[in-house]
């Protein structure tokens, strides 16, 4: 799978719904330090599903367009909001095909903090909270 | 290191001046106050269930136009600018909790997390979900004992009101001092003062049936005068759903010295965090082998 990189042109429409995550997943801490006005349009394979806090983290096997494989370390929301949300630690298994929008470390190395998660066929990746 | 004998008066000199011109009890006599004993026979309100802050994480814009924005001193207001410049690099400044740090108060009763509230008689529990934090305020008519050790939460006594007279209690006044730092009043970038000194006065009350309300009003030596909030939090009854918070578990975020890292754990590797900083790769302590 490749990763596309939407740096030159952003849609208005991506940069809300990246902010509005923000919002969920920043109890933790600021999300300042991420760089949320290049994101970047992630996809691929699921190393490592890891339900924790302070964040869950996704580890997540890019394959780049010069054919190398980028292994991205990405945090998103806490288990608190996720339980509630309908995630659970089996959520997501290896090998899944995913896309996520990635709000990147500044420092340029593949770290970063995940939204708007989906399914291959582009399909969120939990449709219905399990938690309720 | 802390000099202990700061915590044996931990009102500063500019703290007690803030305290008498905001029309607050001086300690002395909030001591007075808080050791008049629980009215006999009132009752108190059922508070339990979840409670879930209502509106965001930080504390603008609700509460603003009970009083504007943390009105910070010339040197705090200059600790805050370089904490959002620092961050637009891609250091994380101004926010100990994202070392794993607790809140602390008054940043805890934002309840970034919901929160449970268990009365007795002697102590009132306020427990917050976010770091599996607990606050104790003692409601048992006791004086601010000698010496405070600090705390991320302070040390709490309330006092049990019933202000509409109607035999049972509406609001816990609550008092804290002995707050330890490093804090910040939420995520922003605003930091309290290095001094510890703060004092936050709370009254919580129920404001309808479906709402809870804590005035929260922060005294502290970064702050040109007493800051006030309100916040309100929403009740939760059914299907209540309580979720276990280990901050160290998953944690990324690793800050030595004035630099930041972000961690890779599954490579082994201190990720840098801003442009122009090396990754920080640790030795091996396993030899090579020959």
């Amino acid at each position: 799978m490749s990763s596309i990189r939407p740096r030159a042109v952003v849609p208005a429409l991506l940069f809300f719904i990246t902010l509005s995550f923000a919002t969920l997943a920043s109890a933790h801490h600021s999300t300042a330090i991420y760089d949320s006005e290049h994101p970047v349009e992630l996809a691929g394979t699921v190393v490592e599903w890891k339900f924790t806090n302070p964040h869950c983290i996704i580890v997540l096997d890019v394959t780049a367009a010069d054919g190398s494989v980028q292994r991205w370390n990405i945090e998103g929301g806490n288990t608190s909001g996720l339980f509630r949300s309908g995630w659970t630690p089996a959520t997501l298994q290896p090998g899944d095909q995913i896309l996520v929008t990635v709000r990147p470390l500044r420092s340029g190395a593949f770290g970063g903090n995940f939204s708007n998660p989906r399914r291959a066929n582009g399909e969120p990746v939990v449709a219905v909270p399990a938690g309720r | 290191m802390r000099n202990p004998a700061r915590s044996l008066v931990p009102v500063s000199l500019v703290t007690l001046m803030a305290l008498l011109a905001a029309g607050c009890s001086t300690p002395a006599a909030t001591t007075a106050t808080a050791s008049a004993a629980p009215a006999r026979g009132a009752s108190y309100p059922d508070w339990s269930g979840q409670w879930q802050r209502i509106g965001s994480l930080n504390w603008p814009p609700e509460g603003y136009e009970v009083a504007g924005p943390a009105p910070l001193t010339p040197e705090y207001q200059a600790i805050y600018e370089q904490n959002l410049a620092l961050r637009a690099q891609g250091i994380l400044a101004g926010d100990p909790p994202a070392t794993c740090l607790p809140p602390g108060m008054p940043r805890m009763m934002k309840m970034s997390f919901p929160m449970e509230i268990i009365i007795t008689p002697a102590i009132t529990y306020i427990y917050a979900d976010w770091e599996s934090q607990i606050r104790r305020v003692y409601t048992d008519g006791r004086a601010w004992p000698e010496y405070i050790l600090p705390e991320f939460n302070g040390y709490s006594i309330g006092t049990w009101r019933d202000d509409d007279n109607d035999g049972r209690f509406d609001t816990l006044a609550i008092e804290t001092r002995g707050i330890k730092g490093p804090r910040s009043i939420d995520s922003s970038g605003v930091m309290l003062h290095s001094n510890d000194a703060t004092v936050v006065f709370e009254e919580i009350f129920q404001r309808d049936a479906n709402t809870l309300e804590n005035k929260i009003t922060t005294i502290d030596d970064a702050f040109t005068r007493p800051w006030t909030i309100n916040q309100q939090y929403s009740h939760v009854t059914d299907n209540i759903i309580w979720v276990e918070y280990v901050c160290a578990e998953g944690n990324r975020h690793i800050q030595l010295g004035d630099e930041w890292y972000f961690l890779n754990d599954d490579e082994g590797i201190l990720e840098p965090t801003r442009a122009g900083q090396p990754a920080l790769v640790p030795a091996s302590p396993v030899p090579a082998s020959p």
